[in-house]
């Protein structure tokens, strides 16, 4: 039995990549799937404090990679879910000290235990990144929809084009519906023209995920968020299954009117 | 003239293959189908590009790597290639592509050997088997009637120094090409048309010198005949060509057709009024010029050689050419397209693009959607227009709403950008004669 390895990047930093990453871990595992969260943002990791899990770190993966400790040892499971393991980042070490190598041997071991194994990458198109992609099968873009990121995002599919041959999914993190409404900001469409790669799944723009982020829960596991259901698709469509897009048109009255009399 | 031909200390298989070659003998036809099967032709398929080998020696290394014998974690660690996560079972559909989207089509078969000719310097590159045109000797010339040769409906060509049985180690880092490549350093067949000769390695000069030998000793033989020269993948310049020309002027001979297969060569042979045929390595004729349709020399970077590139240009991507470039697909911002000829969009151009990049101020840029960052032709240079309060974000992210097809040139210093006139008769060429 062997698991997929994601890899969740984006190439330019706070788009949400460590946030997507954290939800799309709770979402698979609250649909059945054994779940590892791997962080290779080293030397600035986030992924544990995402998760909440960050007063349970003993050892991480640079430990793990130079023999101080066992993989089993360096894992964090995560209490809320049935099966969610977090291998840590060093957060005083620098990315440099982990080689592609050594990621690709943690997640051959790691793909023995769980279907999914989500990696997290850091900013950037450097060393990290390189770390970060050589384990993957499939790669997630996640961007938002102004252009400094589209710019990065389109950058990061052409390396991965070029020097990977991956053709990566994409997130599209805090969409606004308001705005591309009131035509100040480009629409889905507009986002996919550009970059023309397949659409994984769309997160509306919601200011109670960043309060959640900030307190250790990732909205996946909480039933009162509506932007759950985003990652809950996401998740589904990663593990295979066709879900249609969510419409986040919301119609004003009259709208709602036309939509009433069947227009 | 039967007797051998001594060119360099290398002659041991090279003097039979020579008579047989000037006498048009039959036994080097028997010898030429019991060299076809051992001849290897390298396909793009079969070799995997740098990524991929990369990533194939990661995984490879990770078996006895101390970093994963640091944990036997729960499961014991299976060493079967098939549970890597990503090595196998990818890298044989990556490597069942030919051409990967992106990758220009005219040198898909060449860029996955390796380095492509245009960064190699002259005296590194070696024409590989699979490269050079196919040789129409065996259907042009009477087939002797020997039990030995086969039916090749596939006709590569097999030249003589493409022999199994030599092992002299060459100077290049032996690959697996080096067994195939040419010896020699020219070949020279006679054909029912006239004479073919093919250029193998080494110094043009001694090229020409051992030219000259060959032809003062067998003179008579070949006068007044046309010569096809094939170059195969070797960029010959200007004044090679040229010298090589008056080399058959002075043995009353002459240039009819040069063959190659790099574009350097066909731009060299169109600058000097020859004609020549530019063809994929796998044989088939890409572009042909003739000094007709070429009268003006330098006209060959506009109306000669284009180069086709299919897929996106993404950001950061830069696309470098001397010849026009017609690409198939987006040009989107942070992409750089820049050609000394004409650049031609089937698609959206978003990025930067730069047109007649060596001074040409006649070239042009036409594109299905026309909206670049920035745009220059020669050395005239114009930014796209502001974004207008109303619409969303830059205006090189908007979304097109019926465009229409646009070319740019340059009149009078200034870049002017008008709609296609479909109903404009003669199409882009009749444009170009009317600009400037």
């Amino acid at each position: 039995m062997t698991g997929t390895v994601i890899t969740v990047t984006s190439g330019k930093g706070g788009v949400g990549k460590t946030t997507t990453t954290a939800n799309l871990c709770a979402a698979l595992t609250q649909l059945g799937q054994r779940v590892v969260a791997v962080d290779a943002d080293v030397g600035l990791r986030n992924l544990d404090l995402v998760m909440g899990l960050e007063n349970r770190i003993v050892f991480d993966s640079i430990d793990v990679a130079e023999g101080r400790c066992t993989l089993q040892q360096a894992l964090v499971r995560d209490p809320r879910a049935e099966f969610l393991y977090l291998l840590p980042a060093a957060q005083t070490r620098d990315k440099t000290e982990i080689t592609p190598e050594q990621m690709c041997a943690i997640c051959k071991q790691l793909i023995n235990i769980a279907d999914y194994v989500l990696i997290d990458s850091p900013a950037g198109i450097e060393h990290g990144f390189t770390t970060a992609i050589a384990p993957a099968d499939r790669v997630l873009i996640v961007t938002t929809s102004d252009v400094s990121a589209l710019r990065d995002a389109d950058k990061v599919i052409y390396l991965l084009e070029r020097d990977w041959h991956r053709q990566p999914g994409l997130v599209i993190n805090r969409f606004n519906q308001r705005l591309v409404s009131s035509g100040e900001m480009r629409g889905i469409d507009d986002v996919l023209d550009i970059l023309a790669i397949d659409l994984m799944g769309v997160v509306p723009e919601d200011e109670r995920l960043m309060l959640s982020t900030d307190r250790g829960t990732p909205a996946a596991f909480d039933r009162r968020m509506y932007v759950r259901r985003a990652y809950e698709n996401i998740a589904r469509r990663v593990m295979g299954n066709n879900v249609p897009l969510t419409d986040y048109y919301r119609p004003g009255f009259l709208g709602w009117l036309a939509r009433l009399f069947g227009r | 003239m039967s007797e051998p031909v001594k060119i360099e200390e290398r002659t041991d298989t090279l003097d039979v293959a020579d008579a047989a070659h000037i006498n048009g003998a039959a036994e080097l036809h028997t010898r030429v189908a019991d060299l076809l099967d051992d001849v290897t032709v390298v396909t793009p398929s079969e070799n995997l590009t740098a990524a991929t080998l990369a990533k194939e020696n990661l995984h490879a290394a990770l078996d006895g790597s101390p970093a994963a014998s640091t944990s036997a974690l729960f499961a014991p660690q299976p060493s079967a290639p098939a549970v890597t996560p990503s090595g196998q079972p990818d890298t044989m559909d990556r490597t069942a592509r030919t051409v990967l989207p992106g990758e220009p089509l005219v040198w898909s078969a060449r860029r996955s050997t390796g380095a492509s000719p245009m960064d190699l310097p002259p005296f590194l590159q070696q024409p590989s088997v699979s490269e050079r045109e196919p040789a129409p000797t065996k259907k042009e010339t009477p087939a002797p009637a020997s039990e030995a040769i086969e039916p090749q409906p596939t006709a590569q060509s097999p030249t003589p120094q493409a022999a199994p049985v030599q092992t002299e180690p060459t100077s290049e880092a032996p690959d697996e090409r080096s067994a195939v490549v040419a010896n020699q350093l020219l070949n020279i067949r006679g054909r029912s048309d006239g004479v073919a000769i093919e250029i193998g390695r080494g110094a043009w000069g001694e090229v020409i010198s051992a030219l000259k030998e060959r032809l003062d000793q067998s003179a008579t033989f070949f006068r007044n005949s046309s010569v096809a020269l094939d170059v195969g993948s070797r960029p010959v310049i200007e004044d090679e060509l040229q010298q090589f020309a008056n080399v058959l002027a002075k043995h009353e001979m002459r240039l009819g057709v040069v063959r190659t297969s790099s574009e350097r060569t066909f731009q060299a042979a169109l600058a000097v009024g020859m004609t020549v045929t530019l063809e994929s390595p796998e044989g088939a004729a890409v572009a042909a010029a003739t000094t007709a349709t070429s009268n003006v020399a330098g006209r060959g970077t506009e109306d000669g050689g284009y180069f086709v590139y299919r897929g996106y240009l993404r950001s950061g991507h830069r696309l470098r050419r001397s010849e026009s470039i017609l690409v198939i697909g987006d040009i989107n911002p942070g992409a750089e397209v820049i050609s000394d000829g004409d650049v031609l969009v089937w698609g959206r151009l978003r990025g930067i693009v730069h047109a007649g990049a060596a001074g040409n101020r006649r070239a042009l840029v036409a594109a299905l959607d026309l909206e670049p960052t920035q745009m220059r032709i020669a050395d005239v240079t114009t930014i796209g227009p502001d974004p207008k309060p109303g619409q969303p974000g830059r205006f090189f992210w908007r979304r097109s709403q019926h465009k229409r097809p646009e070319i740019a040139r340059l009149v009078q210093q200034e870049i002017v950008i008008e709609e296609w006139d479909a109903s404009r008769p003669g199409g882009f060429v009749s444009l170009r004669r009317g600009a400037g």
